[in-house]
């Protein structure tokens, strides 16, 4: 009886101070984050545009579709407006953001209007909305695809796709042409990379068959990313290394 | 090297065990044994003998989670993509697994008697028979244990098993076992291998890779505490699984939390779908007994 509470007592100890440690290490990083970020910023505005072609220049490859995973927290528009502006920086066609709680579908517009405001004229950005995307072919500028994941996405459009096949009496169960199916109801490619936000690694019923091959990268919280850590998270990116079993 | 291995931790590791043991306790692990080729080339061996020691990796790996409680631990032994590797490489892990089943009912005693249940999850039409004879019979061995479960992902990969899904719910339409309305993703998780598994809380990747691989891609998109580590498999110890057990017991609140609004959204299961998973059970069953005859 005794050595139980032994281990309790020891158990609460290591949860407390491991609690104090990760508040401490949150205050570092925050005080780094705000001082010596900013004095970086405002003081050597040189240096900095350095240190950005520099990690430009370290990106060998780039995800076709980026997606982006809200966790948790509510993220701010204008943090995802700024990832759209990125995506367009870095050529990086397809953008898709998850949010499990469902409130970045209510503020789809306001998002809209975020990156409208800061994406010039020269850019095209393409919202997948429910009814229809507003597709204009011929545009030469930089373009950018979003789309706002939704619960139907995920595993709801496996039963949609299984009662589409009872009703055309396709009886093709290859991977494959189910690929095919999904391709069609999720309208984008698979992601090669993708981005967490939030303290804890979990994925919300993000939709399954999508994330075979994705890489995925947590970054703490979309509230105080940066375009240089968007590019540092490229740069890790462009390290990674596919096998596919071999 | 067996199966089952005798408790070596020491009395500190044990000691720490027991701490961890306070807090929740994952009933279900879903590991990716990643770097075993790896290892071998980093400590100059042959790849056989980094396979080797990945699989002693993992028979201790089983004793420290039946030490914690974990009740349930699911291994990607082998992906459908590996067939794809050279011949020699897959006549060498095909031999393994071979050995390895091999050695169940040489330690058929010790197996039973720590009630471990294994099963197979994946498309064993694609295994070689031998192989298959073996996975079948350890399957049918070992179905009445239940202190703590194995399953093994053999020939296995996510997108597979959820197309194998979707045909058995169109099957069952075309049957008149089940109607259209009761078709919804709750009644494709149903279908799955691995039915009968509560959905991993937490999995674990080895040698630093960030993405799953095809594994198990249903069950863990939902609330799985993710945790992927740099150590290479044969190097993985238990201070590394309780330091993922540790980090799955810190998120613990947020994720139960999550997962109890999915279960509450869950529709209770008609008589029909009851029926209809309890014909599928059997038919699986069924079907090893047809693969450990032939």
């Amino acid at each position: 009886m005794w050595r139980i509470a032994i281990y309790e007592t020891v158990y609460i100890i290591i949860y407390g101070l491991y609690t104090v440690f990760e508040f401490i290490c949150g205050m570092f990083e925050y005080v780094y984050q705000t001082v010596f970020f900013t004095c970086h910023e405002f003081l050597f505005p040189s240096e900095k545009r350095a240190r950005l072609k520099e990690l430009v220049s370290k990106i060998k490859k780039k995800p076709k579709h980026l997606t982006v995973l809200l966790g948790p927290e509510d993220a701010e528009v204008t943090d995802l407006a700024n990832l759209v502006i990125w995506c367009l920086a870095s050529q990086i066609v397809f953008i898709s953001f998850y949010d499990h709680k469902g409130s970045l579908k209510k503020k789809e517009e306001k998002l809209q209007l975020e990156v409208k405001k800061h994406s010039g004229d020269t850019a095209q950005v393409i919202w997948y909305t429910d009814e229809n995307s507003n597709l204009e072919n011929g545009f030469k500028g930089s373009k950018v695809h979003v789309k706002i994941i939704t619960d139907e996405d995920s595993k709801m459009s496996a039963a949609t796709i299984t009662k589409l096949l009872v009703e055309s009496e396709n009886e093709d169960f290859t991977i494959e042409n189910i690929h095919k199916h999904f391709v069609k109801q999720f309208r984008f490619p698979d992601p090669e990379m993708g981005i967490l936000f939030g303290k804890d690694y979990c994925f919300y019923n993000y939709p399954p068959w999508q994330m075979r091959l994705t890489e995925f990268f947590r970054f703490k919280s979309a509230k105080s990313i940066t375009y240089a850590q968007f590019l540092n998270l490229l740069v890790k990116f462009s390290q990674r290394e596919q096998r596919l079993g071999k | 090297m067996s199966w089952v291995v005798d408790n070596q931790l020491t009395r500190f590791q044990k000691f720490c065990v027991n701490v961890i043991k306070c807090g929740p306790i994952p009933r279900h692990i879903a590991i990716i044994m990643d770097g075993n080729r790896r290892y071998a080339i980093r400590n100059k061996m042959g790849k056989t003998e980094g396979h080797t020691k990945g699989f002693e990796r993992l028979a201790e790996c089983l004793l420290w989670c039946r030490e914690l409680g974990v009740k349930e631990v699911t291994v990607y032994a082998f992906s459908i993509e590996n067939f794809n590797r050279t011949i020699e490489e897959v006549d060498t892990l095909m031999s393994l697994a071979k050995e390895k089943f091999e050695r169940v009912f040489e330690e058929k005693d010790k197996i039973m008697m720590e009630g471990i249940k294994i099963r197979v999850i994946g498309n064993l039409s694609l295994v070689p028979e031998d192989i298959r004879i073996l996975l079948a019979k350890s399957v049918l061995l070992t179905k009445d244990n239940d202190k703590s479960i194995l399953n093994i992902a053999f020939s296995y990969t996510a997108r597979d098993e959820i197309v194998h899904s979707m045909k058995t719910v169109v099957e069952g339409l075309e049957s008149k076992k089940i109607k259209p309305a009761d078709v919804d993703a709750d009644l494709i998780s149903y279908c799955m291998y691995s039915n009968q598994s509560p959905d991993p809380d937490i999995l674990i990747r080895t040698s630093g890779e960030v993405r799953l691989s095809d594994f198990l891609l249903w069950q863990i998109s939902q609330h799985t505490q993710i945790c992927f580590t740099s150590v290479l498999w044969p190097d993985f110890s238990i201070w590394h699984l309780l330091g993922c057990i540790f980090k799955y017991q810190r998120a613990f609140p947020g994720l139960k939390k999550y997962a109890d609004e999915c279960q509450s959204n869950r529709k209770k299961l008609n008589d029909r779908i009851t029926s209809f998973l309890g014909d599928i059970e059997k038919k699986r069953m069924e079907q090893m007994e047809i693969y450990a005859k032939t």
